[in-house]
């Protein structure tokens, strides 16, 4: 293989595209974990992604979600 | 530094829920690839670009604005995509570091200054492709990551050396090792 059709087939490795609604999902939980004191309404706002990601889960993604949701936890118990 | 940068970055700190997704949209997709490339799994991806921008919003205070934003998310992508893979023990090597054998490269010259591959390359088969990839998964990963990271559209040899930690100098000679490892590997698995 010749070094111009390696660099052919390296270009060609896939790049990611965020599913919808990511952007918008991490500036909430970064504004949910920087808040001090902590505000039980943007703890709420989280609720549709979580039950989104439940829905859409699978056993390779339960690690995100189990951390998503001691996070919330962690939130909640700070009321 | 842009002003719209400059802006960005102050109301983001002021908490501007909007400017914070803004940030996120606008460098989610190479943050998403440079995780991609690094560990190879797609699975786990989005919780680690995620785990990147809550990283990032909690260093923002701190960030030197003298430096290049985008540069400064893409190495705490990459430093995130580090942590996993020693998380999931696959990580193999301890620094980039160039050794003699490595500056010794014949050749390293030819290398452009900014990594294109010619048009007639794009038109490589899949099994080529295929072929690249499992031979890839074999390199150490002192070469894997900087062949990886020069192979993504956007991503110059400079910000590639600030990500790694090393100069412009090295990245070139380890990526120019690291394609003639990957040209061995693929001729050995014939």
């Amino acid at each position: 293989m010749r070094f111009d059709e390696i660099d052919g087939a390296l270009r060609q490795q896939p790049t990611w595209q965020p599913p919808p609604g990511f952007a918008r999902r991490v500036a909430r939980l970064a504004r949910v974990e920087a808040d001090s004191p902590f505000r039980l309404v943007d703890a709420l706002t989280l609720i549709p992604y979580l039950l989104r990601d439940a829905v859409m889960d699978s056993a390779a993604r339960l690690s995100g979600l189990g951390w998503m949701l001691r996070q919330y936890w962690l939130l909640l118990s700070q009321l | 530094m842009a002003d719209d940068e400059r802006r960005l970055i102050d109301d983001c700190l002021a908490g501007d829920e909007d400017a914070c997704t803004r940030l996120v949209d606008t460098h989610a997709r190479m943050v998403g690839t440079v995780i991609w490339r690094a560990i190879g799994d797609h699975r786990m991806v989005e919780d680690l670009a995620q785990d990147t921008f809550l990283r990032v919003f909690h260093a923002l205070p701190s960030f030197d604005r003298r430096a290049k934003l985008s540069t400064w998310i893409y190495t705490i992508a990459h430093r995130v995509a580090i942590d996993h893979l020693r998380k999931v023990g696959r990580w193999r090597q301890e620094a980039f570091v160039v050794s003699s054998d490595d500056e010794s490269a014949a050749g390293i010259e030819d290398l452009p200054a900014s990594p294109l591959a010619s048009p007639d390359a794009l038109f490589v088969r899949d099994e080529q492709v295929k072929l690249v990839r499992d031979a890839l998964a074999r390199l150490p990963d002192k070469y894997r990551l900087p062949v990886m990271y020069s192979a993504i559209d956007g991503l110059d040899y400079s910000t590639i050396a600030v990500m790694l930690g090393v100069t412009v100098g090295a990245v070139k000679t380890l990526v120019f090792r690291g394609k003639r490892l990957l040209k061995d590997e693929i001729a050995d698995a014939f």
